[in-house]
Protein backbone atom coordinates (compact mmCIF):
# COMPACT_ATOMS: atom_id res chain seq x y z
CA UNK A 1 0.00 0.00 0.00
CA UNK A 2 2.95 2.06 0.83
CA UNK A 3 4.31 1.83 -2.73
CA UNK A 4 0.93 2.68 -4.46
CA UNK A 5 0.73 5.74 -2.37
CA UNK A 6 3.82 6.82 -2.98
CA UNK A 7 3.44 5.78 -6.95
CA UNK A 8 0.19 7.96 -6.68
CA UNK A 9 1.30 10.80 -5.20
CA UNK A 10 4.23 11.07 -8.15
CA UNK A 11 1.82 10.46 -10.53
CA UNK A 12 -0.33 13.42 -9.61
CA UNK A 13 2.92 15.48 -9.90
CA UNK A 14 3.04 14.18 -13.14
CA UNK A 15 -0.97 15.82 -14.01
CA UNK A 16 -2.59 12.16 -13.15
CA UNK A 17 -6.66 12.66 -12.12
CA UNK A 18 -5.86 12.64 -8.29
CA UNK A 19 -9.84 11.27 -8.15
CA UNK A 20 -9.09 8.05 -9.75
CA UNK A 21 -5.23 7.49 -7.94
CA UNK A 22 -7.87 7.66 -4.76
CA UNK A 23 -10.33 4.76 -5.83
CA UNK A 24 -7.32 2.73 -6.40
CA UNK A 25 -5.91 3.59 -3.17
CA UNK A 26 -9.14 2.95 -1.27
CA UNK A 27 -10.10 -0.40 -2.88
CA UNK A 28 -6.17 -1.73 -3.12
CA UNK A 29 -6.25 -3.67 0.43
CA UNK A 30 -9.45 -5.56 -0.74
CA UNK A 31 -7.62 -6.70 -3.69
CA UNK A 32 -6.12 -10.35 -5.04
CA UNK A 33 -2.83 -10.28 -5.36
CA UNK A 34 -3.00 -10.88 -8.47
CA UNK A 35 -4.97 -7.87 -8.85
CA UNK A 36 -2.41 -5.89 -6.49
CA UNK A 37 0.54 -6.55 -8.69
CA UNK A 38 -1.72 -5.65 -12.18
CA UNK A 39 -2.52 -2.38 -10.66
CA UNK A 40 1.33 -1.35 -9.54
CA UNK A 41 2.66 -2.81 -12.37
CA UNK A 42 0.25 -0.55 -14.89
CA UNK A 43 0.47 2.51 -12.51
CA UNK A 44 4.94 1.93 -11.82
CA UNK A 45 4.72 1.53 -16.04
CA UNK A 46 3.10 4.61 -16.69
CA UNK A 47 5.43 6.63 -14.14
CA UNK A 48 7.80 5.52 -15.75
CA UNK A 49 7.05 6.50 -19.32
CA UNK A 50 6.08 10.07 -17.80
CA UNK A 51 9.06 10.71 -16.80
CA UNK A 52 10.78 9.39 -19.70
CA UNK A 53 8.69 11.65 -21.68
CA UNK A 54 9.93 14.42 -19.45
CA UNK A 55 12.99 13.92 -19.86
CA UNK A 56 13.30 13.72 -23.63
CA UNK B 1 0.18 23.64 -13.57
CA UNK B 2 -0.45 20.28 -14.13
CA UNK B 3 -0.96 18.61 -17.50
CA UNK B 4 -4.65 19.54 -18.18
CA UNK B 5 -4.22 23.35 -17.96
CA UNK B 6 -0.52 23.21 -19.17
CA UNK B 7 -2.38 21.83 -22.54
CA UNK B 8 -5.31 23.87 -22.48
CA UNK B 9 -2.63 27.73 -22.89
CA UNK B 10 -0.49 25.78 -25.34
CA UNK B 11 -3.69 24.63 -27.37
CA UNK B 12 -4.38 29.02 -27.38
CA UNK B 13 -1.23 29.42 -28.40
CA UNK B 14 -0.79 30.27 -32.22
CA UNK B 15 3.01 30.69 -31.91
CA UNK B 16 4.94 27.68 -31.89
CA UNK B 17 8.73 28.79 -31.18
CA UNK B 18 10.77 25.54 -31.39
CA UNK B 19 10.85 25.58 -27.66
CA UNK B 20 6.77 25.33 -27.36
CA UNK B 21 7.23 22.77 -30.15
CA UNK B 22 9.54 20.45 -28.42
CA UNK B 23 7.30 21.34 -25.17
CA UNK B 24 3.96 20.40 -27.54
CA UNK B 25 5.39 16.74 -28.08
CA UNK B 26 5.95 16.04 -24.88
CA UNK B 27 2.24 17.02 -23.75
CA UNK B 28 1.34 14.77 -26.61
CA UNK B 29 3.59 12.52 -25.55
CA UNK B 30 2.24 12.62 -21.99
CA UNK B 31 -1.19 12.18 -23.34
CA UNK B 32 -0.82 9.11 -25.05
CA UNK B 33 0.77 7.71 -22.05
CA UNK B 34 -1.92 8.35 -19.22
CA UNK B 35 -4.71 7.58 -22.01
CA UNK B 36 -2.77 3.77 -23.02
CA UNK B 37 -2.56 3.66 -19.21
CA UNK B 38 -6.16 4.54 -18.42
CA UNK B 39 -7.77 2.37 -20.93
CA UNK B 40 -5.55 -0.78 -19.20
CA UNK B 41 -7.03 -0.01 -16.05
CA UNK B 42 -10.47 0.63 -17.23
CA UNK B 43 -10.59 -2.54 -18.29
CA UNK B 44 -9.06 -4.05 -14.90
CA UNK B 45 -12.00 -2.20 -13.19
CA UNK B 46 -14.44 -4.24 -15.40
CA UNK B 47 -12.85 -7.51 -14.15
CA UNK B 48 -12.87 -6.48 -10.47
CA UNK B 49 -16.86 -5.87 -10.59
CA UNK B 50 -17.53 -9.18 -12.35
CA UNK B 51 -15.42 -10.70 -10.45
CA UNK B 52 -16.87 -9.24 -7.12
CA UNK B 53 -20.54 -10.40 -8.39
CA UNK B 54 -18.82 -14.22 -8.60
CA UNK B 55 -19.59 -13.34 -4.33
CA UNK B 56 -23.19 -12.63 -4.93
CA UNK B 57 -23.41 -16.13 -6.31
CA UNK B 58 -22.94 -17.91 -3.61
CA UNK B 59 -26.50 -16.07 -1.65
CA UNK B 60 -28.49 -15.67 -4.79
CA UNK B 61 -27.58 -17.04 -7.88
CA UNK B 62 -30.17 -15.81 -10.37
CA UNK B 63 -28.86 -11.80 -9.61
CA UNK B 64 -24.93 -12.88 -9.93
CA UNK B 65 -25.73 -13.60 -13.88
CA UNK B 66 -27.97 -10.20 -13.88
CA UNK B 67 -25.30 -7.59 -12.24
CA UNK B 68 -22.03 -9.64 -14.60
CA UNK B 69 -24.86 -8.79 -17.91
CA UNK B 70 -25.34 -5.38 -16.51
CA UNK B 71 -21.98 -4.58 -15.86
CA UNK B 72 -20.99 -5.33 -19.20
CA UNK B 73 -23.78 -3.84 -20.93
CA UNK B 74 -23.33 -0.33 -18.77
CA UNK B 75 -19.25 -0.37 -19.84
CA UNK B 76 -20.11 -1.95 -23.23
CA UNK B 77 -21.14 1.80 -24.75
CA UNK B 78 -23.43 4.56 -24.01
CA UNK B 79 -26.73 4.53 -24.49
CA UNK B 80 -26.76 7.37 -26.86
CA UNK B 81 -23.70 5.30 -29.06
CA UNK B 82 -21.19 8.14 -27.66
CA UNK B 83 -17.85 7.48 -28.48
CA UNK B 84 -15.66 7.53 -25.48
CA UNK B 85 -12.45 9.10 -25.50
CA UNK B 86 -9.69 6.58 -23.88
CA UNK B 87 -9.38 9.01 -20.94
CA UNK B 88 -13.23 9.05 -20.48
CA UNK B 89 -13.15 5.36 -20.49
CA UNK B 90 -12.00 4.87 -16.78
CA UNK B 91 -14.12 7.40 -15.56
CA UNK B 92 -17.39 5.18 -17.30
CA UNK B 93 -15.80 1.88 -16.49
CA UNK B 94 -16.22 3.14 -12.45
CA UNK B 95 -19.40 5.10 -12.73
CA UNK B 96 -21.28 3.20 -14.61
CA UNK B 97 -19.97 -0.46 -13.43
CA UNK B 98 -20.22 0.80 -10.05
CA UNK B 99 -24.13 1.74 -11.12
CA UNK B 100 -24.71 -1.83 -12.12
CA UNK B 101 -23.64 -3.82 -9.27
CA UNK B 102 -25.38 -1.45 -6.91
CA UNK B 103 -28.95 -2.08 -8.65
CA UNK B 104 -28.08 -5.66 -8.85
CA UNK B 105 -27.69 -5.67 -4.81
CA UNK B 106 -30.66 -3.34 -4.57
CA UNK B 107 -33.09 -5.78 -6.81
CA UNK B 108 -31.81 -8.92 -4.59
CA UNK B 109 -33.51 -7.29 -1.42
CA UNK B 110 -36.79 -6.72 -3.73
CA UNK B 111 -39.43 -9.15 -3.52
CA UNK B 112 -38.75 -11.57 -6.75
CA UNK B 113 -41.83 -11.64 -8.36
CA UNK B 114 -41.80 -8.23 -10.15
CA UNK B 115 -38.20 -8.82 -11.61
CA UNK B 116 -38.74 -12.44 -12.66
CA UNK B 117 -41.37 -11.38 -14.55
CA UNK B 118 -40.43 -7.79 -16.04
CA UNK B 119 -36.94 -8.22 -16.23
CA UNK B 120 -34.72 -4.80 -16.14
CA UNK B 121 -37.88 -2.43 -17.27
CA UNK B 122 -39.20 -3.39 -14.07
CA UNK B 123 -36.79 -3.92 -11.89
CA UNK B 124 -35.36 -0.21 -12.44
CA UNK B 125 -38.96 1.67 -12.45
CA UNK B 126 -38.91 0.64 -9.21
CA UNK B 127 -35.68 1.82 -7.79
CA UNK B 128 -35.14 5.70 -7.51
CA UNK B 129 -32.31 6.76 -9.52
CA UNK B 130 -29.42 8.80 -7.90
CA UNK B 131 -25.57 8.20 -6.52
CA UNK B 132 -27.40 7.45 -3.15
CA UNK B 133 -28.50 3.93 -4.48
CA UNK B 134 -24.41 3.32 -4.55
CA UNK B 135 -24.27 4.20 -0.69
CA UNK B 136 -27.28 2.57 0.17
CA UNK B 137 -26.41 -1.10 -1.98
CA UNK B 138 -22.71 -0.44 -0.39
CA UNK B 139 -24.77 -0.36 3.24
CA UNK B 140 -26.53 -3.88 2.30
CA UNK B 141 -23.80 -5.12 1.19
CA UNK B 142 -21.30 -4.61 3.95
CA UNK B 143 -22.63 -8.26 6.13
CA UNK B 144 -23.83 -10.20 3.07
CA UNK B 145 -21.06 -9.25 0.43
CA UNK B 146 -18.52 -8.32 1.98
CA UNK B 147 -15.85 -8.13 -0.93
CA UNK B 148 -18.65 -5.74 -2.97
CA UNK B 149 -19.28 -3.26 -0.10
CA UNK B 150 -15.31 -1.65 -0.30
CA UNK B 151 -15.68 -1.31 -4.01
CA UNK B 152 -19.15 0.30 -3.92
CA UNK B 153 -17.90 2.87 -1.41
CA UNK B 154 -14.96 3.49 -3.34
CA UNK B 155 -17.52 4.19 -6.19
CA UNK B 156 -19.57 6.47 -3.70
CA UNK B 157 -16.43 8.37 -3.06
CA UNK B 158 -15.41 8.53 -6.91
CA UNK B 159 -18.76 9.70 -7.99
CA UNK B 160 -18.34 12.51 -4.95
CA UNK B 161 -15.59 14.14 -6.42
CA UNK B 162 -16.71 13.97 -10.24
CA UNK B 163 -20.18 14.80 -9.71
CA UNK B 164 -20.86 16.05 -13.28
CA UNK B 165 -19.11 12.92 -14.79
CA UNK B 166 -21.23 11.20 -12.02
CA UNK B 167 -24.64 12.46 -13.29
CA UNK B 168 -24.32 12.21 -16.91
CA UNK B 169 -22.79 8.57 -16.66
CA UNK B 170 -25.12 7.27 -13.95
CA UNK B 171 -27.55 8.43 -16.36
CA UNK B 172 -26.37 7.20 -19.24
CA UNK B 173 -25.84 3.26 -17.39
CA UNK B 174 -29.14 3.60 -16.20
CA UNK B 175 -30.72 4.30 -19.93
CA UNK B 176 -28.40 1.35 -21.14
CA UNK B 177 -29.90 -0.83 -18.10
CA UNK B 178 -33.58 -0.13 -18.93
CA UNK B 179 -32.79 -1.50 -22.29
CA UNK B 180 -31.57 -4.83 -21.42
CA UNK B 181 -33.84 -7.95 -21.39
CA UNK B 182 -32.30 -9.51 -18.65
CA UNK B 183 -35.67 -11.48 -17.78
CA UNK B 184 -33.89 -15.10 -18.62
CA UNK B 185 -31.12 -13.59 -15.97
CA UNK B 186 -32.97 -13.00 -12.91
CA UNK B 187 -34.79 -16.33 -13.78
Amino acid sequence: MKKLEEISDELVKQGEDPAELAFWEAIFDHLTEEEQKKILANLEKELEELKKANQS
Amino acid sequence: MNFENRRKKELVSEDLSPKKEKESFVFERQREIMERAKFERAQYVKDILVSRTADLATNFIPVAGAAKMMIEAAIGKTSSKTKLTRRERIDYAIIAGGTAVAYALVFSGMPQEGGMAQGAVGVFGKIEFGPMVVKEAAEFAREKFPAVAPVLDAVWDFMGKKKEAAKRIGEEALRTLEHMDTRHAFL
